[in-house]
């Protein structure tokens, strides 16, 4: 019985060994990362670098227009996906309620299937569609307005589905309280399920604009690669996504500047998450109060 | 004018082999009764045997929920709820509702009474602000709220709750209340200042309460109307004027309850 | 201000629009890749586009066969190597580490989770290649993609993985407590096998991800186009392979892209629909949310 015990014990210090070394080694590739980008790019990360227009295919100067591309990209892309996703999480919402009728219940069964679907769609194939839909059909070319559009497609399905979760937040009893009150849906939308819901709306898009950060893929095909400071929506522009791809695999001699600039993307991104993760937080505790 | 609804006496409540059923499971087997304008019923019975089916049936409450199937007729005022000419939010205005737990609106007591109000559109803010004066008057909340009404409506307790509940309810002027066991997530004190406030309407409104405590039905009710739940649902099994049901129930079933809820 | 019912139905109508064009979404990615890849369907054909010798497009050969491996070779890969990591801070997040230090350590794979996957590849093609290329010339390979994909598909999977994990019914949890289970006796004989359905899905859908995956493969893969006969030998997959000639690819050449683009589509959401028939309801959102909570 002891032994078994012992054996036991040697079984259990065993698993444990194995899982804190694979865990020291998940630690220790992040901190490899975080450290390379670090120490080779930070030292060129200044106001002046921001501004300045890159040169020599980006192999010195700055990501001036490029940081202007990403954010009209971004606003594109939010401009386009978050009233369409607002308004498809409401009918999801709605078809929810139980008087909906058995056609919308079975077509929002419908759309939440597709939109796991959708969601799940790798961003490069995103970008053939944009290509061919926006930028040929369309004619608008490679330009900052087929990134945009791209983008917001691949904005929606995420969107809706956090947009949806967020309506739910809303508890059925104060949106029946609402009904027995005579409110209109847009008024119990108003006054009982936004107010619940908001916070978690905002962090689904907030977190959407990281997604769109992040992306290079969908990008490739439809806004381009051109660095100049872009005058219209229909320039073609590249994003800082696309800047980091292109001096690493196209530009020799480009990765120091690589490096600044998948740092400054890295603490952009990973600014925005931590930003919008720890407002929900925040906002959970005083809730909680 | 004392109080909002002085001037109405209520709505003609009306159910006609009233039957419901969730996805098939049945809950309510052809109920078949009527309040007069200006009258209390209490729909007392066991668990499980309709009553609360029943109650949201006159406001199509039920309506949200999922699976519910209602046949038979409401009828309010002479006019079928469900006819498809109805517009529910005119219907809700004209039917108020009290819930089991109070729900008030995540905002300040203020808002919880001007929400509706604005939404239907009555009166400008210094009407609203006096409609809700009054209507919180008539509950016996004034005195108590009056020095904070911008205060969330979450910081009240149980019975204060309720009774905003029930001042939101009275704001919209209904012809019928429905109350659905407004008393029993509260403690006996509060349960007893949302009673007297429900006293307070007793003849101005037309109302239904469901209730599992006869002695409630017995304090506000001028009938009693006993539900017995079958297999297919909730069956009538005895209406009466409250005191007669009280002293002397008629059916085998009615007795036992008697018995059991004096035992109890 | 227009009348409250007026509103209503104006909503009514305009959310089921979108809804409507939601659903419209999916239908149009499909049929624009369809209408694109139709020349090359046609005038191809699939057994040429399976079974030609080799990809050289400009030359005549369509054959995917040797991408179409790539791809399924380094997604595997990794799903290999990320597998036992997740599982190791799953555990160690669940039953060995204090309190804040678990924390910690979701902040950390909620980070690593966030970082964008070009500069992943860019970490990739600046310290794992060289690494490699110590060992072999010419490093980017088959298995530097490997562990950059590993790394990118990890913390979700670590994540879900936890989630499927702690699970277990707090009643069986007490039961296990009440006889002294060890926190790692009760992991791995009860949490475990419940569990494994939902690991599995977890896994199906990290799989869709990696397979779909283009700017962390293709900066570490080397994408030379060939079989993947050797770990420390370069590859190249169909999405790398679309990054680099959709560019400048026409006629033809193009038209086969784009039946690449619609394999890829249809591989992952096959991969969903398995995953989410497998019966676990919690998905890849699923852990976007529950990273979304902490």
């Amino acid at each position: 019985m002891r032994e078994l015990a012992m054996g036991r014990r040697a079984m259990e210090r065993a698993v444990a060994a194995v899982a804190w070394a694979g865990t020291l080694l998940v630690v220790a590739a992040f901190g490899a990362l975080l450290g390379e980008l670090l120490v080779r790019g930070a030292g060129e990360l200044s106001w002046r670098y921001l501004v300045e227009a890159p040169r020599d295919a980006g192999r010195s100067g700055g990501v001036g227009g490029i940081v202007v591309a990403t954010g009209v990209l971004v606003a594109l892309a939010l401009a386009g996906a978050v009233p369409l996703a607002l308004l498809a999480a409401l009918f999801l919402d709605e078809a929810g309620a139980a008087q909906a009728g058995r056609a919308r219940r079975r077509l929002a069964a419908a759309l939440r299937r597709v939109l796991d679907v959708v969601g799940s769609v790798p961003s490069i194939v995103f970008g053939l569609f944009g290509n061919a839909l926006f930028c040929r059909a369309f004619g608008w070319g490679e330009s900052l307005l087929a990134g945009g559009a791209t983008l917001a497609c691949m904005m929606v399905p995420l969107l809706t589905i956090a947009f949806d979760e967020a309506l739910q937040r809303a508890p059925a009893a104060e949106r029946a309280a609402a009904a027995a009150c005579a409110f209109s849906r847009a008024a119990t939308l108003r006054h009982v399920v936004l107010p619940h819901a908001w916070p978690l709306l905002l962090a689904g898009a907030v977190l959407a604009v990281a997604r769109a950060l992040a992306e290079t893929a969908a990008l490739l095909f439809t806004s381009g690669y051109v660095d100049r400071m872009p005058t219209s929506l229909l320039d073609s522009a590249r994003s800082l996504s696309v800047h980091v791809w292109d001096l690493a695999l196209n530009v020799a001699g480009g990765e120091a500047r690589a490096c600044s600039a998948a740092l400054l993307l890295l603490l952009l991104v990973v600014a925005i998450e931590a930003a919008a993760r720890g407002a929900l937080a925040w906002l959970r505790r005083r809730a909680g109060r | 004018m004392g109080m909002a609804m002085a001037a109405v006496m209520g709505a003609r409540l009306e159910l006609r082999e009233v039957a419901v059923d969730y996805g098939g499971v049945p809950a309510v087997a052809g109920v078949t009764l009527a309040i007069e304008p200006g009258r209390t019923l209490a729909l007392v019975g066991p668990s499980g045997s309709g009553k609360s089916s029943v109650a949201q049936c006159p406001n199509r409450l039920i309506d949200l929920v999922a699976g519910a199937r209602v046949r038979g007729t409401v009828r309010v005022d002479g006019r079928d709820v469900r006819d498809p000419g109805v517009d529910v939010i005119e219907l809700r205005r004209q039917v108020g509702m009290l819930f089991q737990r109070p729900v008030v609106f995540p905002t300040t007591i203020a808002r919880n009474l001007d929400l509706p109000l604005r939404e239907h559109r009555l009166g400008d803010a210094a009407t609203r602000r006096a409609r809700a004066e009054q209507a919180l008057r008539a509950v016996g909340l004034w005195e108590e709220v009056a020095s904070r009404l911008e205060r969330p409506a979450a910081a009240l307790s149980g019975g204060q709750q309720q009774r905003l509940c029930l001042a939101r309810a009275l704001l919209l002027e209904p012809a019928v209340l429905l109350l659905d066991e407004p008393c029993s997530s509260l403690d006996p004190l509060a349960a007893a200042v949302v009673e007297e406030a429900l006293q307070q309407l007793r003849g101005k409104v037309t109302m239904l309460l469901v209730t599992h405590s006869l002695a409630q039905a017995g304090r506000l009710a001028d009938d009693v109307a006993l539900l017995w739940p079958t297999e297919r649902g909730g069956r009538l099994v005895e209406l009466q004027p409250a005191a007669e049901f009280l002293a002397r129930p008629r059916t085998p079933l009615a007795k036992a309850f008697v018995a059991g809820a004096a035992a109890g | 201000m227009p009348s409250p019912r007026r509103l209503d139905r104006a909503l009514q109508l305009a959310s089921a629009a979108a809804a409507a064009a939601a659903l419209l979404l999916l239908l149009g990615l499909a049929a624009f890749l369809l209408r694109e890849s139709a020349p090359a369907l046609r005038e191809v054909g699939l057994v040429r586009l399976v079974g030609d010798r080799g990809w050289h497009p400009t030359r005549g050969a369509f054959g995917m066969a040797p991408l179409v491996a790539a791809s399924g070779a380094v997604a595997l890969g990794a799903l290999t190597l990320a597998l036992p990591l997740a599982l190791a801070v799953a555990f160690v997040r669940l039953a060995y580490a204090p309190p804040r230090l678990a924390a910690l350590l979701r902040a950390l794979l909620q980070l690593l989770a966030a970082v964008p996957s070009v500069v992943l590849g860019f970490f990739g093609l600046v310290t794992v290649v060289p690494l490699l290329l110590a060992i072999e010339p010419p490093g980017a390979s088959l298995l530097a993609g490997m562990v950059v994909l590993a790394l990118m598909v990890l913390p979700t999977l670590a994540l879900l993985i936890e989630g499927a994990l702690a699970g277990l019914p707090s009643g069986e949890r007490a039961a296990a407590a009440a006889l002294g289970l060890a926190r790692t006796t009760v992991l791995l004989h009860l949490a475990l096998p419940r569990a494994r359905g939902a690991i599995g899905a977890a896994l199906l859908v990290a799989l869709g991800r990696a397979l779909g995956e283009t700017m962390a493969v293709v900066l570490v893969t080397g994408n030379v186009v060939q079989w993947p006969s050797a770990l420390l030998a370069p590859v190249r997959t169909l999405t790398a392979n679309l990054a680099l000639e959709l560019p400048y690819a026409s006629g033809l050449h193009r038209s086969a892209l784009f039946v690449a683009g619609l394999l890829l589509l249809g591989a992952t959401a096959a991969l969903l629909l398995i995953a989410s028939r497998c019966g676990a309801r919690e998905r890849w959102r699923g852990a976007r949310e529950e990273s979304a909570r902490a």
